[in-house]
């Protein structure tokens, strides 16, 4: 680990790329998805050539004072899954510059291609900034980025309610848990008072569940594997890339980051949390009806064979299978996009005997299919092989349920493809344009050259696992993995020619388990805390006098306390010169202004005298020798004034409301006692003799002349910054209440709701 | 009446902006602030919008751009209070600070203060010529 290049070179090119394709999208759409294109094969080339390179470590010191620092590098970890999610980015990059064209126009909204292709590349770096990171907030940063923009492209489609409803499910479940992550982080810096991962000792077990419930949200993970198949109404290529190679993986890369310092507890709870997730993914994948949610089952399940073997302690097992995973995933998503594409058509039901019409996707989806059931001459076999070399010694019963997964991936992918291309043709004038065959067909053809006794990842895996290279190869003889493998075959085609007879039960099966499952209950959440925010809603906005109340007596009772309770001085009265006059005069004016406010028939009458009041306060600023306060107090009362009448005129004038009932008496009362409150707290403050404060001090050594400037940029300005949030929130608040919108349509929404 | 709120609008506005640039870059030496500074722009604009309408307004001036300019300015004064920070010193701290005679640049004292009074500036200018201009699109609805 020595130059900083091989590492810093990949980061920069993925991190420069997104935002340079936007700005090139708004010169043309063609342009900008060739600039993503060569952004993508660029960031594939960069990691190439970092990982021939040698890698390599880049550190900066980064909040020094907390011992943070920022530290990439570019280990066999990171290259595997770097490659991998650089690689198969590039083919979905590929990939999607037809397919969104066609998907964006239907919609109407073309425009936005280019900020789709930036947010893939975007995605594409936080994946690599997650594979680079060498210390645990940075993990948790890039981890966070990663669910952020997955939230972006599973919404990609806003106008549909669908897919926001879906888009934001994944990110409740996967960016929420990740504030554990984030308290995981917290924790291990309190107690180590270092974040490199290099330096920290086995996790406790509190913080290890912390870390592991996150990951295995991201990994589609049960019981948190609801938002995977939702997130199927994604654009194609999104799920070709997010759902078998990016997102899903940042879970188990994680664990696998922290393999060393997990303590054998947890992994233990991995390995059943992945059979069980085999279970229900393979459930899924056998019954449902939708192509992609076909895929996503499996996915669930494959993740779940990652997850079992990371439990045992196969790291080099368990990355092998992300990228034999990832590639056959990727094809069987464009697959399916494609299949889309050329027949309309978005469930297995409704297609049928294409491998006529679509010869080439046919066969390159055949290989995808082969691998991810396992079979020979593909790269699949060899995942497989590694996860029954990784059960064969532990047990009868892990192996029995580990033969089982085996056999569901089996039916499942000859149910995918049989279902797509074998049978009666339906679709006659079915085709697809070969920009949205050929990257399946090079992902095919990867996974065949990888089956060549697995080359290039076994290099990859070798380096990322650092002490046992991985065994593959084709071994002829009665080895347990050979028997597992010929136990799966014909299990799996059993299990295929009775899948008529089951899926109906499995569905149903299934269909229950959805009614009182981890989804239902996270709908149930969700329902809920709208209810409860359109309850504080109601509670805060239908009636503004007694909220206002609930506001100003507590405050006035604080602010009472505070001065009752060091009362230094008794009330002066000082004394009054004939210089005074003026000063006199104009409180008078002041006060018949306010006076004048609460007797006015119209509103536009009140905010003028109001205005008075203000006015002649700003003037007496200035007779008692404070021009800036004077200043600033008169431009104040100018802009709310006509701040005020914009907002009062276009009401309806008194006569047309509806006066809202209220008894005159309690009002006096009420006003009485405030003013006098206010009147006497003032009188205390100003009997207190004047000076010698550390504000007057400050005062004397703060840049500056004007009392204003020094007092809200020097001497308190960390409040300004607290007060000048405050504003920028009040003001986009109302900006966003005038511009008529989405949140008027909300409010139209929760006034209906009442 | 509107000829001549035009008139004096057409007149005062570059004026107005150059105060309250002014006020912004003074406020290290002399009287004024980036939030009064801030608060003249906004004047500047209301002025405009008094006289011409929303709709022509729009046209003498980029008033799309003012979301834009309120959230840099934003984020220049939550910067100058965070990056201190991140380099170790105390929120907010100065450069030169306080008490140091600040580096002169004319009639102009320049610190890090400078910086976050344009900010305040921005915000504010950019806030106010926002609301003004959204809430001058609704109303005369009435009247």
């Amino acid at each position: 680990m020595g130059s900083p290049l091989p590492v810093l070179v990949p980061l920069a090119v993925a991190f420069v790329w997104p935002p340079l394709t936007w700005l090139v999208g708004r010169a043309g759409l063609r342009a900008a998805h060739l600039t993503a294109v060569a952004g993508a094969l660029l960031t594939f080339a960069a990691v190439l050539w970092g990982v021939l390179a040698g890698g390599g470590e880049w550190a900066i010191a980064w909040v020094p004072s907390w011992g943070l620092e920022a530290r990439f590098a570019l280990d066999g970890l990171a290259a595997l899954y770097g490659l991998v999610a650089a690689g198969v980015g590039a083919v979905v990059v590929i990939y999607s510059g037809r397919y969104i064209e066609d998907h964006l126009r239907a919609k109407g909204r073309l425009h936005d291609a280019p900020r789709f292709h930036a947010l893939v590349l975007l995605f594409l770096a936080a994946m690599l900034g997650l594979a680079t990171a060498q210390d645990l907030l940075l993990l948790f940063v890039f981890f966070d980025l990663t669910a952020v923009v997955s939230y972006l492209l599973i919404g990609f489609d806003h106008d549909d309610d669908e897919a926001r409803a879906a888009s934001l499910a994944a990110l409740l479940v996967t960016a929420g848990s990740g504030v554990l992550l984030l308290a995981a982080v917290a924790w291990t810096w309190l107690e180590a008072r270092t974040l490199r991962i290099a330096d920290l000792g086995p996790l406790p077990v509190g913080v290890a569940v912390l870390v592991l419930v996150p990951a295995m949200a991201k990994s589609a993970q049960v019981p948190l594997h609801f938002w995977l198949p939702r997130a199927m109404v994604a654009p194609t290529p999104v799920s070709a890339f997010l759902h078998s190679a990016a997102m899903v993986a940042a879970g188990v890369f994680l664990v696998s980051r922290l393999h060393p310092i997990l303590p054998s507890q947890v992994l233990d709870a991995l390995v059943v949390v992945g059979l069980v997730s085999i279970l229900v993914g393979g459930l899924i994948a056998l019954s449902e009806d939708a192509l992609k949610r076909i895929l996503a089952g499996s996915t669930i399940a494959q993740y779940g064979y990652m997850t079992v073997l990371l439990g045992l302690g196969d790291v080099a097992g368990a990355s092998f299978y992300v990228g034999a995973h990832a590639l056959a995933k990727s094809a069987l998503f464009l697959t399916a996009g494609t299949v889309t594409e050329a027949t309309g058509e978005r469930s297995l039901s409704a297609v049928g005997g294409l491998a006529k019409r679509l010869p080439v996707l046919a066969v390159a989806s055949l290989v995808a299919s082969a691998a991810l059931a396992g079979l020979p001459l593909t790269l699949g076999f060899f995942k497989d092989e590694v996860f029954f070399t990784a059960v064969a010694g532990r047990g009868a019963l892990l192996v029995g349920l580990g033969l089982a997964a085996t056999i569901s991936t089996f039916a499942y992918s000859a149910r995918f493809w049989t279902g797509i291309f074998l049978g009666s043709p339906r679709h006659e004038g079915a085709r697809a344009p070969a920009s949205l065959v050929l990257p399946v067909v090079l992902l095919a053809a990867l996974l065949l050259v990888g089956g060549w006794s697995g080359v290039g990842l076994r290099a990859l895996v070798g380096r990322a696992a650092g002490h046992r290279p991985l065994e593959l190869a084709y071994h002829l003889d009665l080895r347990p993995a050979n028997l597992l493998a010929l136990a799966t075959w014909c299990g799996g085609a059993l299990l295929f020619a009775a899948l008529p007879w089951l899926r109906s039960a499995i569905a149903r099966v299934l269909a229950v388990a959805g009614r009182v499952g981890p989804g239902a209950i996270f709908d149930a959440l969700v329902a809920g805390l709208e209810r409860m925010a359109l309850m504080l809603h109601d509670v805060e906005v239908r009636h503004l006098r007694p909220r206002l109340a609930h506001t100003l007596i507590p405050t006035a009772a604080l602010v009472g306390l505070a001065f009752f309770a060091q009362w230094k001085a008794a009330l002066v009265v000082g004394p009054v010169a004939h210089s005074d006059l003026p000063l006199l005069l104009g409180l008078a004016v002041a006060s018949g202004g306010a006076l004048a406010t609460i007797s006015t028939a119209s509103d536009t009458a009140m905010v003028m005298a109001l205005t008075v009041v203000g006015f002649t306060l700003a003037a007496l600023f200035a007779l008692l020798h404070a021009p800036e306060v004077a200043l600033v107090a008169a431009l104040v009362e100018t802009i709310s004034t006509i701040m005020l009448l914009a907002f009062v005129m276009p009401l309806p004038s008194r006569h047309e409301r509806a006066a809202p009932a209220r008894k005159p008496w309690i009002v006096g009362i009420a006003s009485v006692l405030a003013a006098g409150f206010a009147f006497v707290v003032t009188w205390e403050m100003l009997s207190r003799p004047a000076g010698g404060t550390v504000a007057t001090r400050y005062m004397e050594i703060a840049h500056g002349e004007g009392v204003v400037g020094r007092i809200l940029s020097d001497f308190r300005g960390l409040d300004t910054v607290g007060e000048i949030t405050v504003i920028a929130l009040s003001l986009a608040t109302v900006a966003v209440l005038l511009h008529p919108g989405p949140v008027r349509n909300l409010a139209r929404r929760v006034g209906a709701g009442r | 009446m509107s000829l001549l709120v035009q008139g004096m609008a057409r007149l005062l506005f570059l004026p107005s902006i150059v105060v309250a640039i002014a006020f912004c870059v003074k406020g290290s030496t002399g009287e004024g602030d980036g939030f009064s500074g801030g608060l003249v722009a906004g004047l500047a604009v209301a002025l405009v919008l008094l006289g011409f309408g929303p709709h022509e307004a729009r046209r003498i001036l980029p008033l799309r751009y003012a979301a834009a300019v309120a959230g840099v300015g934003f984020l220049i004064v939550v910067g100058t209070a965070v990056l201190p920070a991140i380099l170790g010193a105390p929120p907010l701290q100065n450069r030169p600070p306080t008490g140091a005679q600040a580096v002169r640049l004319g009639a102009i004292g320049v610190n890090t203060a400078l910086i976050f009074n344009t900010g305040i500036g921005a915000l504010v200018a950019g806030g106010v010529s926002l609301v003004l201009a959204r809430a001058s699109n609704g109303s005369g609805r009435r009247r």
